[in-house]
């Protein structure tokens, strides 16, 4: 698996991360909330990660970065960024990545900014942390930050307080932090979730223009279809822990594979359809991840569920160039062999 | 000649039929200000203008799905038509019964045609309730029920409408997950058999695949028991898919009403127009035109003079600046508040 991971890196891939498992011990149960991801992410590319709340996308962000301090959690698998195992290394070592290679914007700016220090304060922080720059140099650079995000008169609203802005705004200055020491990998969990339709646009127009001009690679964690859509080039589909899907982008919405996949579709409402198409609403719910499904984790929930899929997990099958799904409706040789 | 039944039945055919077209609820410019205080003795110092001069219909049966941004005043709206909060001033109308003008004491009887779904199922359910007190609650209120077991049968039915099993009377709702919750929400706003319900962005809490299983309750039970919903959502997809009119706020202003097909397929407020282009689709090969707004939102407190849109628009003129548009038909049914259209 080592090797698999390393000769990743080498095909031009920046970070790839192979049989990532994230599992939290509770008394005496594990709850699985990553069991088993692989993906990799080459520069300049968008990945979206998409999935309902508790299908582990966050965690699995959060464990890039080693940032799940829980005495009960238990990271193992390999993340490769750079020719370096990630959880292999110190934490001092870990520091000179975070923020510097590998940076991440949170779902709720209010949340992640000092409410105490000025936005350009706070801007430059990051750049202190990783650049050695005198005071004026680093004040300079805090409004060429901004001005990147675009926002208006950067001198005077450097010196802003959070509260004064509103919420596309301080998810900018979050964006400026982020990039401020021009990092290899941009992790975005959710980034517009708590915006309005208008002011996610705009972010999401500035991260795809910003990933353009600084070759940036993205991993952007959402849970709306129409936002990967719109951004993402790759797409991994998780469920309850697990990747079940994995293809570019238009593979993903236009010949889903996974019964999952082609069932969230379905789901949802669209603005370009007419009106009268009655919604396909998957039964059941999520699996609680203290008590998962045995045999594929979907199949409670599948309609086209048959013996094999309440007995034996599906492996990740190629069906395609780029095109990875977990479902035995694709290995039809072993499940009907079963 | 009729017998006296057939004539009894076919008059009241004609009066249902009548009703079906008529207006169930008819709001007239309605107006929520709330006071800002300020200063050394708290003293007024100005108003939040959240829901301003609004006008619109809803007619039997129909759906109207209201749709805008945080903070443009459609929950305020909705809260401020069961006088959850008191309108400043206005009119609601509904079944020739002008509900401003009700006292405390009569509005309870107004709660049983009109009921709310609320957003968050975790919130608007009373914890240290089992389920069958909460969803009969409204039965003992409305006096509607005469003993337990009749309350009690009552409650097993509402809970099997809406997709749940009987035996959760016992369970108290931390035992069930948000869509089970939003369940809950639902069959407690059926208890009293409301004739109108407003669903306060009642999906927005749940997850995409809970989220369907929700819109077709919703729609399943309008179909059997003949409701009118005002759908109150800020995703203008889901409105569009459920409502069969949408009307789109700004800044506690209507500013576009009409039938939701054609709103969706050719707007003609700017604002429409902008919101629609910025709607996420899941479809990476559609390539659409986008329309950047400028500048955020302004605040509700100073709203901008003339058509308060106009700070952002991109078509802006002269007038716009100075003259506030009214809403203007521009097509049967089809109203919005522009000068240039």
């Amino acid at each position: 698996m080592e090797t698999r991971a390393k000769k990743n890196w080498k095909n031009e891939m920046l970070l790839s991360v192979s049989n990532l498992k994230v599992h939290f011990y509770i008394e005496d149960k594990v709850a699985k909330a990553v069991d088993g991801v692989d993906f990799s992410i080459r520069k300049n590319e968008i990945l979206g990660i998409v999935g309902e709340s508790g299908s582990g996308k966050s965690v699995c962000a959060l464990s890039i970065l080693r940032l799940l301090y829980i005495p009960s959690c238990k990271i193992s698998g390999q993340i490769y960024f750079k020719g370096e195992n990630l959880l292999k290394l110190n934490e001092r070592q870990m520091q000179k990545i975070r923020g510097k290679e590998i940076s991440l914007i949170f779902q709720e700016p209010t949340t992640s900014l000092n409410p105490v220090l000025t936005i350009g304060d706070q801007i430059a922080e990051s750049i202190k942390l990783h650049q050695k720059l005198d005071k004026i140099k680093t004040w300079e650079k805090v409004v060429e930050m901004l001005k990147l995000v675009k926002i208006p008169e950067p001198f005077r609203r450097a010196k802003e307080y959070p509260h004064e802005m509103s919420g596309g705004m301080k998810q900018r200055v979050m964006i400026a932090m982020a990039l401020s020491s021009n990092p290899s990998i941009l992790i975005a969990d959710e980034p517009t979730t708590a915006l309005d339709v208008t002011t996610e646009k705009q972010i999401l127009y500035l991260i795809k223009d910003l990933q353009k001009k600084l070759g940036t690679a993205v991993i952007f964690i959402s849970h709306n279809l129409g936002v990967i859509a719109e951004v993402a080039d790759k797409v991994l589909v998780m469920y309850a822990g697990k990747v079940l899907e994995y293809a570019p982008v238009n593979k993903i919405f236009q010949q889903p594979k996974h019964p999952y996949t082609s069932g969230l579709l379905k789901s949802i409402p669209k603005l370009n359809a007419p009106r009268g198409i009655k919604l396909e609403a998957i039964p059941g719910r999520l699996p609680d991840s203290l008590a998962l499904p045995r045999g594929c984790l979907f199949h409670p929930r599948c309609k086209f569920a048959i013996d094999i899929c309440k007995k034996k997990e599906p492996k990740m099958e190629k069906i395609r160039d780029n095109h990875i799904v977990r479902c035995w409706m694709y290995n039809k040789e072993e499940a009907i062999n079963f | 000649m009729l017998s006296e039944i057939d004539y009894n039945l076919s008059f009241r055919t004609l009066e249902v039929r009548e009703l079906e077209n008529s207006v169930l609820l008819k709001v007239r410019n309605f107006k929520k200000y709330f006071p800002v205080k300020g200063g050394l003795f708290s003293k007024v110092v100005g108003y939040i203008k959240a829901v301003d001069r609004v006008s619109f219909d809803i007619k039997r049966g129909e759906t109207l799905g209201l749709v805008g941004e945080s903070g443009c005043g459609k929950t305020t709206l909705g809260m401020c038509i069961l006088r959850l909060i008191e309108p400043t001033s206005g009119e609601v109308i509904f079944c020739n019964r002008n509900i401003t003008k009700l006292k405390q004491r009569e509005i309870i009887e107004i709660y049983k045609d009109i009921q709310i779904i609320f957003q968050d199922p975790y919130d608007s359910l009373n914890p240290r309730m089992k389920i069958g007190e909460i969803v009969g609650e409204p039965l003992l209120i409305h006096k509607l029920v005469k003993n337990k077991t009749e309350k009690e049968a009552k409650v097993m039915r509402l809970l099997e409408e809406v997709g749940l099993d009987s035996t959760y009377m016992g369970n108290y709702i931390h035992q069930l997950s948000g869509g089970q919750r939003q369940r809950i929400s639902i069959a407690r706003a059926l208890a009293v058999s409301p004739r109108f319900i407003i669903c306060d962005e009642p999906t927005s809490a749940l997850d995409v695949s809970i989220q369907a299983q929700i819109i077709n309750l919703l729609e399943d039970l309008k179909d059997q028991l003949s409701l009118t919903y005002l759908f109150i959502s800020h995703d203008l997809s889901l409105v569009k898919y459920l409502s069969e009119r949408i009307a789109v706020m700004y800044l506690g202003k209507i500013v576009e009403i009409g039938d939701s097909e054609k709103v969706c397929s050719s707007a003609k407020h700017p604002y429409t127009k902008a919101l629609l282009s910025s709607v996420p689709i899941p479809d990476p090969s559609l390539k659409r035109e986008y329309i950047p707004l400028t500048e955020e939102t302004p605040s509700p407190i100073n709203i901008p003079s003339g058509c308060r849109f106009h700070t952002r628009c991109p078509y802006v003129k002269e007038r716009c600046r100075n003259f506030e548009p009214e809403l203007r038909e521009i097509e049967k049914g089809w109203f919005v508040a522009c000068h240039f259209i």
